[in-house]
């Protein structure tokens, strides 16, 4: 008796590869959400980071315009002093006021002699 | 990409502080300078450097401009160029280096003894025209100063490459028109795409409309009307402004009413009046009114405060804080304010007085002065001596003499000798008509003097040239004009003047063909200016010294000037900024 073996030639997926298959989809989708993520809080940080270095160097403008700070959240502190050049061997100084303005990281200095 | 998006924050944050640090250097050299003008030499001939924790190290050159070996010139160049990393706590070392240079200019003022008569700050030889009446100038181009002691219009793309000051109302009309610098004693009115590039300085008040542009600051006194175009730079009005469209790329200031109906203003908006914001305007910055503010339709994009009440209705937003004093309206369930809310109960106390926030501005330098009659004291009798086409001698030119130098053949070339004295030369009631393509050329190290007395017509045509050889230098001839008759200079076809022209009561007429050079190169003193035809003219500064122009250094003001300097010294004053 001749035992004749039917192949089953329908297509499509064991249970084994699907569950892979979906497996693999994910861990990727993951992974490419992660990045995306990444790169948002990335941009969102860096205009964060712009706004308070443009917050900063208004205030101390103003400060030098003798005009109020254009922001809450940035410090002006005012201290007298001089400024220095050297010049060759001689140096040249001026006195005046050197303005500092503080916004978060941001920090900036100017300084305003006395005329 | 990310490490690209910091590190350019990062340089960009740094080269804000080496602004910082390079505008320091160079008020501390500017103050030096100031205090001490007798060591400018060696502030030329030095580097000058330094150093700051938090602000980073700095290079300062000052030299003298615009040559650089003129040790005499009226003008310093300073330059400074500073650079700066922060020093991270993570890193320990200063990363992503940011550099700026910047440089500002300072300009020498002689200052008069006060038991002497005050000079002028405007000295007439200075201006490539100085025109003692109204004036207009229609499709030329003007490389020089320009002063109007009158109306000024400017028109159908006529260009002024230099400062031009008026002591009366200016109009910008029709095409492009282009200046460095626009002072004004009257009011303003641009459109037509009319521009300045530098500063807009207003006695009176200005209106600009119609794609108008000023590159600089503008500042009105009696207040300013803003339909449309660009400014470069603040908008300060000493009275009401009306920002209806257009874009302010600096802050605007009033000390009267504010109507923001349109426009972008990319910094902030301060009024000590009323602050109104109509018409979809747009505030990049923050907006504050020592007055009531409203906000039907327009966004503020950071705070605002007003020292009284505040309404705002659909179509306004605020995205920052609000503080206010009195009352504060809005529609029921709307978010229009995206940050707090705040009533003071403080008595209000405004931030600033209308003068520290728009500073009244100083016109009085730029009075020109009472212009001086010059005449020839000894007046020649005989014509010059003339042979081989050379005029060597002083003498009176009459008819004769003209028609002498008529009868050369077309084109020819007649020399002024001045190797070896000052030349006078006398036109008596005479005109100046040679025609014939005669070409007049000045030799030599010494001045020529045309004195025209009564009625005088001086007049070139085609082909002629009346001038310098060679061409180019400063103009040691001068035409002086002692206003006893009626005086004028007319330029027509393609012919040219290389001169200092002093005619306080002249007229000067320019037009014909377009050349490919300068139609007419000197100064030029009159009382009207007419150019068309698209004639270009260009400034060569006279020298003055030793001639009877030098009167012009020490003529008064036409208007009584207070001054405060200090007697019988030079001083240096900081002129621009120009970053």
């Amino acid at each position: 008796m001749k035992h004749t073996h039917h192949r089953n030639h329908k297509k499509g997926m064991t249970l084994v590869e699907a569950v892979v298959s979906i497996a693999l989809f994910l861990i990727v989708g993951l992974f490419v959400c992660t990045i995306f993520l990444f790169i948002g809080l990335m941009l969102n940080r860096t205009a964060a980071q712009k706004q308070t270095v443009f917050n900063a160097a208004g205030g101390v403008e103003q400060k030098a315009g003798n005009q109020s700070p254009p922001a809450e959240d940035v410090t002006i502190a005012e201290t007298t002093t001089n400024f220095q050049v050297q010049f060759g061997t001689s140096p040249i100084t001026a006195n005046g006021n050197l303005i500092n303005g503080k916004n978060g990281d941001a920090e900036y200095k100017y300084f305003v002699p006395n005329s | 990409m990310l490490y690209v998006s910091e590190s350019t924050t990062q340089v960009a944050a740094n080269a804000q502080q080496a602004y910082f640090t390079a505008k320091s250097a160079i008020s501390t050299t500017v103050e030096y300078i100031k205090n001490n003008p007798g060591e400018i030499s060696y502030l030329v001939s030095n580097v000058g450097r330094g150093s700051l924790k938090g602000m980073g190290s700095y290079e300062v050159t000052v030299e003298y401009y615009p040559d650089k070996t003129n040790t005499n010139s009226d003008k310093l160049k300073i330059s400074a160029t500073a650079k700066y990393s922060r020093i991270t706590a993570a890193s320990g070392s200063g990363q992503y280096e940011g550099t700026r240079t910047v440089v500002a200019y300072m300009a020498k003022r002689t200052v008069t003894p006060p038991s002497t008569p005050v000079s002028s700050g405007i000295i007439p030889t200075d201006n490539v025209f100085y025109v003692d009446g109204d004036s207009g100038f229609n499709t030329c181009n003007l490389i020089g100063n320009a002063y109007v002691n009158g109306k000024f219009t400017f028109s159908n793309g006529s260009k002024v490459t230099g400062r031009v000051i008026a002591r009366s109302d200016v109009t910008f009309t029709g095409g492009t028109h282009s200046t460095s610098e626009l002072i004004c004693f009257g009011n303003v009115s641009m459109s037509g795409g009319g521009r300045v590039e530098g500063d807009l300085m207003l006695k009176g008040s200005g209106t600009m409309g119609n794609g108008a542009y000023v590159g600089g600051n503008v500042y009105a006194e009696k207040g300013f009307t803003y339909n449309d175009g660009t400014i470069g730079k603040d908008l300060y009005s000493k009275n009401y402004l009306n920002l209806n469209g257009g874009r302010v790329y600096g802050n605007a200031y009033a000390n009267g009413n504010f109507s923001l109906a349109g426009g972008n203003v990319s910094g902030n908006v301060k009024t000590n009046g009323y602050l109104t914001v109509t018409g979809g305007a747009y505030v990049n910055g923050n907006a504050s009114s020592d007055s009531y503010m409203t906000i039907s339709n327009g966004t503020i994009n950071r705070n605002a405060a007003t020292g009284t009440s505040a309404t705002l209705s659909w179509g306004g937003k605020i995205y920052g804080n609000l503080t206010y004093y009195g009352s504060f309206s809005k529609p029921d369930y709307s978010n229009l304010v995206s940050g707090t809310v705040t009533k003071l109960s403080d008595p209000y106390v405004p931030p600033t007085t209308p003068d520290q926030l728009i500073p009244l501005r100083d016109f009085t330098p730029y009075i020109g002065p009472v212009l001086p009659i010059i005449s020839l004291e000894k007046e020649p009798t005989d014509p010059p001596p003339y042979s081989n086409y050379t005029i060597t001698g002083s003498g009176k030119i009459t008819t004769a003499f003209i028609n002498t130098l008529k009868s050369h053949s077309y084109g020819t070339t007649i020399r002024i000798n001045a190797d070896t004295k000052d030349i006078v030369l006398l036109l008596d009631n005479t005109n100046f008509d040679t025609g014939n393509g005669l070409k007049f050329e000045v030799v030599g190290n010494y001045n020529v003097f045309i004195y025209l007395k009564g009625n005088v017509q001086f007049n070139l045509t085609s082909n002629q040239y009346f001038g310098m050889y060679p061409r180019g230098n400063n103009p040691k001839l001068f035409i002086i004009g002692d206003g006893t008759g009626t005086q004028a200079i007319n330029l027509t076809n393609n012919s040219e003047l290389d001169a200092c022209v002093y005619m306080p009561k002249g007229s000067f007429f320019a037009d014909g063909s377009p050349l490919t050079t300068y139609k007419f190169i000197g100064s030029c003193t009159v009382k009207t200016v007419t150019i068309n035809s698209n004639v270009s003219v260009f400034y060569s500064k006279p020298i003055i010294k030793d001639t009877p122009l030098e009167i012009l250094n020490i003529s008064p003001p036409a208007e009584a000037v207070t001054t405060t300097t200090v007697a019988g010294s030079v001083s240096w004053e900081l002129e621009s900024w120009s970053n």
